[in-house]
């Protein structure tokens, strides 16, 4: 503390300027006292320590001396408003407020405003203070609150927000201190925002930390009015300004995305392993089953062969060649399917008409399916454009199959392909009255290797799994009605855009 | 001792088959071979027509029994043979079915094993000679005296 730069009798009421500068020598508050024309009058040793200023220095300068060149303009403007109507005030509370220093370094600063009269002039009191410690401490803690990878909110009991990182404002679509001053309510989808006082009050008595919303899906809105998926953590803040909510919260739009995604993945291995066990298994099975009757059918034609049974042999070898012959077509199908998935899938303007009446008449006759009916009933206002390689494949199978299970009993047999288009997409019907598909099969229908009717078992029971197969590459679906009526198969392809 | 082993199945090579291989290992064995489900349900039902096919001489008759079939199916000709011999524990006791079918279907299985008649259930293909034992254990077990 510095000694009064001359000894002031303070017993003398009327030497106000002296009681002041008593005052001000013994304050550890930087003050000064202004005239009403802005000029220093008095300043106490604080002071000019803050402003790097020797003892008396100031005195008789213009207060703008302290001011930052880029407020310094407009000061004197601010000043006289002041004095117009001089109340005590505050200045630089909830805003950034510099003084400079001699040397031209600023120093944030709060100031008080006190109108004082001296010797009936007016004049004015400031204290100042100086905030970079304060600013320095709040800087270290915005830089960390900054740092998080998650944004925080703080909201005081009312629920307003009263601290929000750059991070929050970021994540709601705000300007960088936005947030300030905002309801927290004002951050939720519509929705929540009726009953969310009541769990907000609901927190602030219970007072522990805590994950929100757990078990159930959190949804937040920003500024632009979209949602986003987000998880909460709630911390309760105790100050001495009263008590708060510190949220931390993480918008969770790309893990969520990513579990879909990861579930979708797992679910889609875990069909394709299934698909592959029971290929494995079907496979061998279904290759194993011929090959077995072929060697037992040649061992007997060994023996029958020794005892000079020719024509046994001959039965024999010949009843091998067919199961060969079939068992080798079966093999075709399984490679048929296997590179299903390696066609190439450019599509292109299709002629259904062309393409149902090429398959109907490769289909084999020897089977005595000759007198089987062909009906067609196509209504097509557009081009269908599709991958023709995969439609042509999916036509083969059912139309065959219509062909082949035909029910001999009938007076007629017919097929019948229809085709009608349904918004976007184009449903191609093959139905027919044949014998039907038993009931007991219908879940089994697209499965690989099944065959439901085994006397005309020239089939692989690979047909269906092969359309399956195609349909789905071609991104449509595939359902179907049987009966002892008949059966109908529903293709649902989409008419791929140009 | 001899019984019969009737065939039901409609792939006339698998019935070829179990045919040779039956009576590779009993040449006296008889066996009847039947394409569909429809000619079996027919002799199950007509006791006469039955005993003169099987000529079983008390033995109970074996029948190796296909599931896809066209037509009535194994489990139509299941269900037949549980109706026609429900009050008849003596005639239904001259019956072994064992299921002879490419399903490997668990359903299948289990409907099939669900009928008290169906001793067991054998995916094809399989073995001649493992054939043979499967039906000559049951056959066997099932014998009212068993002779030789």
């Amino acid at each position: 503390m510095n000694a009064p730069q001359h000894p002031i009798d303070v017993r003398q009421p009327d030497d106000a300027l002296a009681r002041l500068e008593f005052a001000f020598n013994i304050s550890p508050t930087p003050m000064l006292l202004v005239d009403e024309n802005g000029r220093i009058v008095l300043t106490n040793r604080q002071v000019e320590i803050l402003f790097e200023y020797d003892a008396g220095e100031l005195t008789d300068k213009l207060v703008e001396v302290l001011i930052p060149e880029d407020v310094k303009p407009h000061h004197p403007d601010l000043r006289e408003a002041f004095m117009q109507v001089p109340a005590q005030r505050f200045m630089g509370t909830g805003r950034d407020l510099f003084g400079v220093t001699k040397t031209g370094r600023p120093v944030p600063i709060e100031i008080g405003l006190h109108p004082f009269s001296v010797d009936d002039d007016m004049h004015v009191l400031v204290a100042v203070l100086d905030i970079t410690e304060r600013k320095a401490g709040e800087l270290k803690i915005r830089r960390a609150l900054d740092a998080a990878s998650s944004a925080m909110v703080m909201v005081d009991e009312e629920g307003r927000i009263t601290l929000a990182n750059a991070l929050a404002d970021q994540m709601f679509g705000y300007p960088a201190g936005g947030l300030l001053g905002e309801a927290i309510e004002q951050l939720l989808p519509e929705r929540h925002r009726f009953r969310h006082p009541v769990y907000r009050r609901g927190f602030f008595l219970g007072k522990t930390s805590r994950s929100m919303g757990v078990g159930r899906s959190l949804f937040a809105l920003r500024r632009d009015g979209t949602e986003f998926p987000v998880e909460i953590g709630l911390t309760p803040i105790e100050t001495s300004d009263g008590h708060f909510v510190m949220s931390t919260i993480n918008d969770v739009t790309e893990a969520r995305a990513q579990e879909r995604e990861a579930r979708a993945r797992n679910k889609e291995l875990s069909r394709l392993n299934t698909e592959l066990t029971q290929f494995a298994y079907s496979a061998s099975h279904d290759l194993k089953a011929p090959l077995t009757s072929i060697s037992g059918l040649l061992r007997f034609a060994g023996e029958d062969l020794e005892a000079g049974d020719l024509e046994e042999v001959k039965s024999s070898i010949h009843k091998a060649g067919d199961l060969a012959h079939r068992l080798s077509s079966r093999i075709e199908d399984m490679l048929t399917i296997a590179r299903a998935d390696h066609v190439k899938d450019d599509t292109e303007v299709v002629d259904l008409a062309q393409i149902v009446a090429e398959v109907w008449s490769d289909l084999p006759d020897d089977d005595g399916s000759g007198e089987v009916t062909l009906r067609t009933d196509f209504v097509l206002a557009s081009e269908f454009r599709t991958n023709p390689t995969m439609l042509r494949g999916v036509l083969e199978n059912l139309i065959g199959n219509a062909k082949t299970y035909r029910d001999q009993t009938r007076e007629e047999c017919f097929v019948e392909v229809t085709c009608r288009e349904d918004e976007d997409s184009i449903v191609v019907t093959v139905g027919d009255n044949g014998i039907g598909i038993p009931e007991r099969h219908h879940g089994d229908v697209f499965k690989m290797f099944k065959r439901f009717a085994s006397d005309r078992n020239t089939g692989s029971g690979l047909g269906l799994a092969l359309v399956k197969k195609y349909v789905d590459l071609l991104a449509g679906t595939i359902d179907f009605e049987s009966s002892d009526a008949g059966t109908t198969f529903r293709v649902t392809l989409p008419n791929t855009p140009v | 001792m001899t019984f019969p082993i009737i065939v039901v199945d409609d792939d006339e090579v698998d019935r070829y088959l179990v045919k040779r291989a039956v009576t590779k290992w009993d040449r006296s064995c008889k066996v009847i071979e039947v394409a569909d489900g429809e000619n079996i349900i027919t002799m199950v039902e007509d006791p006469a027509l039955f005993h003169r096919e099987t000529d079983g001489q008390g033995q109970p008759a074996v029948v190796l029994l296909d599931i896809n079939m066209p037509g009535l199916n194994g489990f139509d000709v299941l269900d037949a043979i549980q109706q026609r011999f429900a009050e008849d524990e003596e005639r239904r006791s001259m019956v072994v079915v064992m299921m002879f079918t490419s399903s490997d279907n668990v359903q299948d299985q289990e409907r099939a094993l669900s009928y008290d008649f169906v001793k067991d259930y054998i995916v094809k293909p399989l073995d001649g000679d493992d054939l043979n034992r499967i039906i000559r254990r049951h056959a066997e077990a099932t014998t009212p005296e068993a002779v030789g």
